[in-house]
């Protein structure tokens, strides 16, 4: 079966009533799962995983990786109105987003967050349709030294997640790693810095310290506000669409994006965090405008959503040619494959090729529910902008606190969400941005692993790292990234930070 | 299966879902003395969902739940290898209503490993094993070594050369692994991956010699050709596999150790209601659908009784306590 009549099969599967209903029943729910802070995909698959065995194998694995997507949707809308990342691939879209929003221009980061998804999601859909087989193999190529390279590079972004002072910067990445060390250590399991804690042993959950750090802190710092009398949003909210100039702007990063995140999301073990602060960085690195990023670009925002949709079809590569999953909502979709006897792996689409096409062609339905949804729905979620804030911050919380108490049941993570809330706040005071610490936080698990990994393989020798070719270009680049923070383009934009 | 929790939130929505799982955390105050069980029993899985720690208790669940009567809600609490879902049970009213879905890996090998965990599983009171999975050991199908005799007469002559990935430094897989080593002499190399997606990846990137793992998610990849299975780590030779031979055959008795999975109550918990459990079990068991369900996960019914299920744990701690002893985890 070649391509083209794979897909034609594949549509006269997946336009059946009842899988073009299981579709929207996922995109919907994905977007709900993704609205709630905390509550990503993986919790919801989880609790509809037994619901699917009385459901079809197509329609169940076509509604559950439309949660999958749809939560990529979803999350960046609390993300732009209230500065919740609904979960850890929106914390860059709160950078730019939320300022948009408090500028009045809430309507167009939600409508081109929407829009830049749908064309990522399609392209990465065409990527998956296409490629395929082709780049899995490409996948396998990435070893521990070769994650480790990669990750390294992504940690030097923070030089481009930061408006203010450099140093602070770095202070906050190094913060960050080192919270990132409290926990079993990954290769003998030995506590660290757990003091007795069971609740820690696997270290201090992100999704509570992301949450404490961007949505907490808020909270606090526009309550401070609200009895000082100042309004929360320095500007009335202005037109509800994208004009045509924002639309200009946003193409080439949402192309950008879009590319970043399908390559990436092919690499098991990256998942969609990863690129989105990457697609950020490269678009402060060659804007001509980096100085104003952070107060509201509306590139800022398309390219990083664009980047997270991408990501999730190309983190389909791998689980539908070698049944590797390339992170945890694709380790619950393989459950849920096995639960309907379909093996996946690498005879999925010769022995069961309704599902294969299936899956891929009800994508590119879902991602047009997707649109008609959310665009509509971006004059009803604005309005929520005009709630008096003392209603509106007990709700707040009350989601965040819902929301992290669901990842893993443990009350421990309220405390650490409060406790980050707190210093979160003082950090803003003092002029220290969450951004880097997040994404050191993120990077941090993964790093060490890959990097003790390597170190074994090796032996022990740091210079063997070189001699692997996609390590090396890893290296070369993230040195470069370091280097140019000395060389004039780079000095640029930081000095003139100060007078924005 | 209409009475289970879940079906019916299938009509409603993912909220209401979530609420009902919050709520039973809050302690229920009702007058008890009525028939066990009268209200919903919450189901603790020290594992993540997804995982077949986690697929097996839902599996079964659905089926015991529509026995007892009431709704099963299950709480999946993975932290610290499980060591958190555990105690929280040991912690637990002994009244019936929080019920443990034991597995050995949290249950008797993490209180071994992590000093920092006081429960052994004598404060827990066995229900019933129901199931066990198969731990398997594979290698890329262009691997020079086409049997176990072959890999050990390498490994004999190359010490250190070769490496093994895991899915984790304290798993099940990886003492079988470590328990073959010791017993065949050799020095393999121990690279530890988080979990068996990425191990599944940098075995067949090349990454690694060989992996002990479990069968299920690796079954495709092997009649696909991709890898090939040395050995199994089980008691009898597997069904899907028949031409592969146990650890025991090749003569590493002691590396035989099967995943099990099964239901634990706390200390204390009254005989009528274990026993209640126990007969549920067996009779969610005897049905052909959850034999089915349970097999497309690679689970296979090893029904025991308590009193079993009580030797197997005491032959686990003994084989495990001592290797932890001669320096276990730590060795390379």
């Amino acid at each position: 079966m070649d391509i083209f009549q794979g897909l034609i099969y594949g549509f006269s599967v997946s336009l059946q009533l009842s899988n073009l209903f299981a579709c929207l029943l996922g995109v919907v729910l994905g977007t709900v799962v993704g609205v709630l802070p905390g509550l990503g995909p993986v919790a919801a698959i989880a609790l509809l995983l037994p619901i699917t065995l009385k459901m079809s194998t197509v329609a169940s694995i076509i509604m559950l990786a439309g949660v999958f997507y749809g939560a990529m949707y979803g999350g960046s809308i609390t993300s732009i109105l209230v500065n919740i990342p609904g979960e850890s691939a929106s914390v860059v879209t709160c950078l730019d987003g939320y300022p948009m929003a408090q500028k009045g221009r809430a309507g167009p980061a939600l409508a081109i967050s929407a829009i830049g998804s749908f064309v990522a999601g399609t392209l990465s859909i065409l990527g998956l349709t296409f490629l395929g087989p082709l780049l899995a193999k490409f996948a396998l190529k990435f070893g521990a030294p070769e994650f480790f390279s990669l990750i390294l590079f992504g940690l030097t972004m923070i030089a481009y997640l930061t408006s203010g002072s450099w140093i602070k910067a770095v202070l906050m990445a190094a913060l960050g790693l080192t919270l990132r060390t409290v926990g079993a250590d990954p290769i003998e399991g030995t506590p660290r810095f757990t003091y007795g804690f069971t609740s820690i042993m696997d270290g201090i959950e992100i999704t509570a310290i992301v949450i404490g750090l961007f949505a907490i802190s808020e909270v606090f710092f526009n309550i401070e506000r609200t009895l000082q009398n100042r309004e929360i949003l320095s500007a009335p909210i202005t037109g509800l669409w994208p004009t045509r100039q924002d639309l200009r702007v946003s193409a080439a990063p949402i192309g950008r994006g879009s590319l970043i995140g399908f390559f990436l999301g092919i690499i098991p073990g990256i998942g969609p965090v990863i690129p989105t602060f990457i697609s950020y960085g490269v678009e402060k690195r060659i804007s001509r405008h980096p100085e104003r990023f952070g107060t509201g670009m509306i590139e800022a925002v398309a390219a990083p959503e664009a980047a997270n949709n991408a990501a999730t079809g190309g983190s389909l590569i791998p689980l539908f040619s070698l049944g590797i999953p390339a992170n945890l909502v694709m380790a619950l979709l393989i459950s849920a494959l096995m639960l309907h006897g379909v093996q996946p792996g690498p005879l999925l689409m010769r022995d069961h090729p309704e599902v294969f096409w299936g899956v891929i062609t009800s994508m590119y339905t879902g991602n047009v529910f997707l649109l008609i949804l959310n665009l509509p729905l971006v004059g009803i979620w604005v309005k929520i902008l005009k709630i008096p804030y003392f209603l509106l911050f007990p709700l707040i919380i009350l989601l965040c606190v819902i929301g992290v108490y669901s990842v893993n049941s443990n009350p421990m993570d309220i405390v650490v969400m409060t406790l980050f809330g707190g210093i979160g706040y003082f950090m803003r005071k003092f002029g220290y941005e969450a951004a880097p610490m997040v994404l050191a936080l993120v990077l941090g698990g993964i790093l060490e692993l890959t990097f003790r990994q390597s170190l074994i393989f090796f032996r022990g020798d740091l210079t063997l790292f070189f001699s692997r070719p996609i390590a090396a270009i890893f290296l070369i680049a993230a040195f470069l990234v370091i280097l140019s923070a000395f060389l004039p383009g780079l000095k640029r934009i930081r000095s003139q930070v100060p007078g924005e | 299966m209409k009475r289970g929790q879940r079906n019916k939130a299938g009509t409603g929505t993912l909220i209401i879902m979530l609420a009902l799982g919050l709520f039973l955390f809050v302690p229920l105050c009702q007058a008890a003395e009525s028939v066990y069980p009268n209200r919903p029993i919450e189901i603790v899985v020290p594992s993540e969902p997804g995982a077949f720690g986690d697929l097996g208790p839902r599996i079964l669940g659905q089926k015991v739940s529509e026995i007892l009567g009431v709704p099963l809600v299950i709480s999946n609490r993975p932290t610290a290898s499980g060591a958190a879902g555990v105690e929280a049970v040991t912690r637990a009213k002994p009244d019936g209503y929080t019920i443990l879905a034991a597995a050995n890996a949290p249950v008797i090998l993490v209180p071994l490993v992590n000093p920092q965990v006081s429960y052994t599983f004598r404060k827990l009171l066995p229900i019933a094993v129901f199931a066990y999975s198969s731990n398997v050991l594979v290698v890329r199908s262009d691997s020079p070594h086409k049997t176990m005799n072959d890999l050990v007469a390498f490994a004999k002559k190359n010490p250190g050369k070769l490496t093994y990935g895991s899915t984790g430094a304290a798993h099940i897989s990886r003492i079988s692994m470590e328990l073959l080593k010791e017993a065949a002499g050799v020095d393999i190399v121990h690279v530890p991956y988080q979990g068996g997606g990425s191990l599944r990846a940098a075995i067949l990137g090349g990454h690694v010699d060989l992996a002990p793992i479990s069968i299920a998610p690796v079954l495709s990849l092997v009649k696909a050709g991709n890898l090939r299975v040395l050995v199994s780590f089980s008691e009898n030779r597997l069904d899907e596999l028949p031409d592969v031979p146990t650890a025991k055959e090749v003569g590493y008795p002691n590396s035989v150790l099967p995943t099990w999975l099964g239901y634990m109550a706390p200390l204390g918990t009254p005989r009528p209601i274990i026993d209640k459990w126990n007969q549920a079990i067996q009779k969610a068991l005897s049905d052909p659908g959850v034999k089915s369900e349970l097999e497309k996960v690679a689970l296979t019914i090893d029904y025991k009784t308590p009193e079993v299920m009580t030797q197997v744990m005491e032959r686990e701690e003994r084989i495990l306590s001592e290797w932890v002893k001669k320096g276990g985890l730590t060795r390379k």
